[in-house]
């Protein structure tokens, strides 16, 4: 066999370099796949350090709730730190990064990522902070530079209710801080518990300062979760025993006579408000619900008191209320309101009279409604007819020296406010003047936010108010989880793994890029190795007269095959590395829009080179196998001669069948499209493809196989008799060649070229040209992001210059 | 050993090549194949052999059905009881003569050292001693048959099937290997058939058979 291997050494090593390239491709193929969905990994498991849970609420709670969970589960690592969505601006060069994550951290944090903690002391006025290196890359900044960073204040009331609106919620702060140090991309650099590629814009603040510049003391958004041990708890349990009604935005207030249950929010979210109410039911407590709400305007007759609280409630045994003139205050019907005597004094009503109330109506848009109601009484300055308490706190009102200094939300006419309101103010802060039935108030004022703004209760039957309280308190606690306050821990870890191996199958994809060159290698190895054995046809010939077997030919021609293709996928591999190099470095930077990162990197494992050259092998030696399969059915006559031409596959009538029939898979593929995924898609384009090829060969052979009678008059027809001669050699050619085109095309077809609109030129200070495409919605290319700075091919973030906004920028041409 | 062919027919397509060729010949005996070109010379010699299985009739070695053997049994059948003389020598060239002519001992799977010798043996008759360790490259015409001849001897076969194996060569390189032939027939006791359009080298067979589209005439 070595004798035969080295003599037709030509054709051998034309097999043997044909193998290597289709065990290099599908190598290849299989090595990017592993790459990138390893890269992804790593980064995944790099921006997340040990965190494997994590909690991030809208609202802020107590940072000790960190260390409550901590003691609920003592295989917990708990740190808290805040986190806001925002932007910076460099103070000086007027650099712009939006989308950057404003961390309030301390020393634990970095504790997370097994880095040291940034220096985040203040030192002097200005307030530290430390940026990644994107962060400092995108502002161009220098540590010592001021930088301006913004963010949205926090707040517990939905932007769209009234208390919400334009205001406290959607308002923008603004701190000057100063860049005191920078961290690379990596470890705690890269920190972000969304699932995405690209580096994250990080500002690390100081916890303590960033709560102080928020006013919320002692108050953090996000928990991030270390699990020590496999023995670590669920830490939603944990969470679920520590959480106190304050983590879950919910106060309770004790009164000598009554307990009361508000919301930071202002309203309690409806299934709170049930919860509370079928609690104080199920506790025996008496109860009574309460909403109370602004009126801009009460009016009777032609004068009129601006901005007063009303109160919708129903008079039971939890407060009191009295007439002005001693009787007991009666229960307002639906249509009816009772005034304070101070309110009645100053519009002069009475009993009977119509009092409109003007009022704002939250919704998409503001906008002012009016109801009249008929006066039922008139109440004492004393129990709920001068109760400030019945107004919840809300930030911008309640803490207010005197009503000049609202800074409400929602537009008010401060010139409104005469000297008796403020002397009201003073004496009885935001007491509400009037007071309707809950049902006239529900009918008014209920949204999908909220239909109370707390509900008080009086002691449970036996129990004095604090035995109450606790006991209420205890079962509120069980009654509403943390979860349904929106405080749940995720499991980031394993989301991003999730994420990092479950989107695009870049292996899948390759391959199936890959897949017409890995066919096209194996029919040129079965092409290349059918015309080595052709050239030893009378070696067959010779063998056969000779008493070897049919089967033992093949095994003598496959045992030279299989040193070829061991030898050639040996080779490959070596290929297959190259070859999976050179792809990921194209991914790193002239394709890196495709994966949304440049931070890949070739992952070698044995599995995948193992995998890739079995599956070669097996390829190969299929194809060799059924070349050697067909010579042994030869007439040995033949053999001897040489004339081993090898008849086209199948009858004329099968062909014609598995033509049609492909096509018209092809066609159901192609119709198939556009109702399919983006993945499917591609499937189906291959399946078009594959099935067309199919197709067309078949027609092909067909033709081959017609019986030409025709004379040769001239060398197309020669060239057609010639093809013909030997069909089966010239389908292979004809395959080969169809699965090059195949490649050339679907490459080109899938080719992203955001010609037009998209395409973006700038040039750098330095004088180079850059050559670059947006990703969303911006026409220019930020300058500053570019001028004076190294720079390379891939994909940036940056603040888009007509809009100000966060805009992803794939640059793929640079000039220099 | 016998070998009788009972009304042989081969077509290829709708061309009748061989029609009810009929003829028997036992051991020592030698029978010349002659015809012009194209009558069914060459495939009858195939047919005879076992490469080529006839479209209807029988052909009998020893009594027994050649092409009612499996494949496998026919290939060994001819591995043992036939060697081939083609006209065109088909020496392997990756291989030098001795192995040339240790071809057929390889096929049984149970080749040897006696093989060897034998195959030595058989070089040296045929005067190729001193070419043994030579691939067929470096022979002569004449040489490239003689091993060929050699290498149809080596398992001792009872037939000894020759297609125009002078053909190629020039009168005495011809007449050489005639001699060799016949001298080695005569001394392995073989049943000798050849195709040949020489009439001299025809005249030096026992029997002559006369194939004219595609029937056979004893001459």
């Amino acid at each position: 066999m070595r004798r035969s291997l080295t003599f037709f050494w030509r054709i051998h090593l034309s097999v043997l370099l044909g193998v290597a390239v289709a065990t290099a491709v599908l190598t290849g193929a299989l090595l990017v796949g592993d790459s990138v969905r390893e890269s992804l990994r790593d980064l995944t498991l790099d921006r997340l350090g040990d965190i494997d849970h994590a909690l991030v609420s809208d609202r802020f709670f107590r940072t000790d709730l960190a260390r409550d969970v901590e003691a609920a589960d003592g295989g917990l690592t708990v740190v808290p730190a805040v986190t806001l969505a925002g932007s910076a601006v460099h103070a000086t060069a007027g650099t712009r990064a939006s989308r950057v994550a404003i961390l309030g951290v301390d020393s634990r944090f970095a504790g997370l990522f097994d880095a040291n903690a940034p220096d985040l002391a203040r030192r002097g006025a200005a307030t530290p902070f430390v940026a990644n290196e994107s962060l400092r890359s995108e502002l161009n900044a220098r540590v010592g530079d001021a930088v301006l960073l913004s963010f949205e204040l926090p707040g517990d009331v939905h932007r769209e209710s009234l208390f919400g609106r334009d205001g406290i919620s959607e308002s923008i702060q603004t701190v000057r801080v100063r860049l005191t140090g920078v961290v690379h991309d990596r470890g705690m650099g890269r920190f972000g518990l969304r699932p995405r590629q690209r580096t994250p814009l990080n500002a690390f603040v100081s916890l303590p300062l960033l709560q102080e510049t928020l006013g919320l003391p002692g108050r953090v958004n996000m928990l991030l979760v270390s699990q020590d041990t496999q023995a670590a708890g669920d830490p939603g349990l944990a969470l679920t025993r520590a959480a106190t009604l304050d983590d879950l935005g919910l106060a309770m207030r004790v009164d000598a006579d009554y307990l009361a249950v508000e919301s930071t929010g202002f309203l309690l979210k409806p299934h709170v408000a049930n919860t509370v109410l079928g609690l104080a039911d199920e506790l025996g407590m008496p109860r009574m619900a309460i909403l109370t709400y602004l009126a801009n305007t009460i009016r009777v007759g032609d004068r009129v008191l601006p901005y007063s609280t009303v109160a919708a409630l129903d008079v039971g045994s939890v407060g009191k209320l009295r007439l002005a003139d001693g009787r007991p205050g009666p229960v307002p019907g639906e249509g009816e309101v009772l005034l304070n005597a101070w309110a009645a004094k100053d519009l002069h009503a009475g009993t009977g009279d119509a009092v409109e109330l003007a009022y704002f109506e939250a919704g998409p848009a503001l906008s002012t409604r009016h109801v009249t109601l008929r006066l039922a009484g008139v109440v004492a300055m004393e129990g709920l007819g001068a109760d400030s308490l019945l107004t919840p706190a809300f930030p911008g009102l309640h803490d207010a020296e005197d009503m000049h200094a609202w800074d409400p939300p929602f537009p008010v006419d401060l010139t409104r406010i005469r000297p008796a309101d403020e002397a009201y103010w003073d004496a009885y802060r935001a007491a509400p003047k009037a007071i309707v039935s809950s049902a006239t108030g529900q009918r008014l004022w209920r949204s999908r936010f909220g239909s109370l703004t707390s509900v008080r209760m009086g002691p449970a039957p036996g129990l004095d108010a604090g035995q109450s309280a606790d006991r209420f308190r205890s079962g509120l606690r069980e009654a509403l989880p943390p979860e349904s306050a929106g405080m749940a821990f995720q499991p980031v870890r394993k989301q991003g793994l999730a994420a990092s191996s479950g989107s695009t199958d870049f292996g899948g994809l390759f391959v199936g890029f890959s897949l017409f060159l890995i066919v096209s290698a194996a029919l040129l190895v079965g092409l290349l190795f059918r015309l080595g054995v052709e050239q030893r046809a009378d070696e067959v010939g010779v063998l056969m007269a000779s008493g070897f077997t049919a089967g033992a030919i093949r095994r003598r021609f496959m045992g030279e095959a299989v040193w070829l293709t061991g030898l050639g996928g040996l080779l490959g591999l070596a290929g297959g590395l190259a070859y999976g190099w050179i792809m990921i470095a194209g991914l790193r930077t002239w394709w890196a829009p495709a994966v949304g990162t440049g931070e890949l990197a070739l992952h070698v494992h044995g599995s995948g080179l193992a995998a890739g050259y079995l599956i070669s092998q097996v390829v190969v030696l299929f194809t060799i196998l059924t070349t050697v399969r067909r010579l042994g059915r030869m007439p040995v006559r033949a053999l001897l001669s040489g004339a081993v031409h090898h008849a086209a596959a199948g009858s004329g009538r099968r062909l014609k069948v598995v033509a049609i029939a492909s096509l018209g898979l092809a066609s159901a593929c192609l119709a198939g499209v556009p109702r399919a995924g983006r993945e499917a898609a591609i499937a189906l384009f291959f399946g078009c493809g594959t099935f067309l090829l199919i197709s067309g060969l078949c027609a092909l052979s067909v033709w081959f196989q017609r019986k030409r009678r025709t004379a040769v008059t001239g060398i197309w027809r020669m060239g057609v008799r010639n093809s013909a001669r030997n069909p089966g050699r010239s389908l292979l050619c004809a395959s080969l060649i169809a699965c090059a085109c195949f490649v050339v095309v679907a490459v080109g077809a899938h080719r992203r070229t955001d010609a037009g609109r998209d395409a973006l030129n700038s040039r750098t200070s330095g004088g180079g040209r850059i050559s670059a495409h947006r990703r969303n919605g911006c026409a220019a290319l930020p300058r500053s992001r570019f001028d004076g700075r190294a720079f390379r091919a891939g994909v940036f973030r940056g603040g888009c210059p007509d809009s100000g906004r966060g805009a992803n920028y794939a640059v793929s041409r640079i000039a220099r | 050993m016998t070998l009788r062919a009972e009304r042989v027919s081969k077509q290829y397509g709708d061309v009748s090549v061989l029609r009810e060729v009929s003829f028997e010949t036992g051991r020592g005996q030698s029978v010349a194949v002659v015809g012009p070109s194209g009558s069914g010379k060459s495939t009858l010699l195939h047919v005879l052999g076992t490469l080529d299985r006839p479209s209807s009739g029988r052909v009998v070695i020893d009594g027994r059905d050649a092409y009612a053997l499996s494949d496998k049994e026919l290939a060994r059948f001819r591995n043992r009881g036939i060697g081939f003389v083609f006209q065109d020598h088909h020496l392997l060239p990756q291989y030098s003569v001795l192995e040339n002519v240790l071809i057929p001992t390889l096929a049984s799977g149970d080749a040897g050292s006696g093989d060897g010798d034998r195959a030595r043996d058989l070089i040296e008759r045929v005067g190729l001693a001193h070419r043994a360790d030579h691939r067929p490259a470096a022979l002569s015409g004449g040489e490239r048959q003689r091993a060929a001849v050699a290498r149809a001897l080596v398992n001792r076969p009872a037939l000894l099937l020759c297609d125009e194996p002078t053909g190629s060569l020039d009168r005495a390189r011809a007449d050489e290997i005639g001699d060799l032939i016949f001298e080695l027939h005569a001394r392995e006791d073989t049943i000798l058939i050849g195709v040949t359009h020489s009439p001299e080298m025809a005249a030096r067979f026992e029997r002559t058979l006369e194939l004219r589209e595609g029937t056979c005439v004893e001459a």
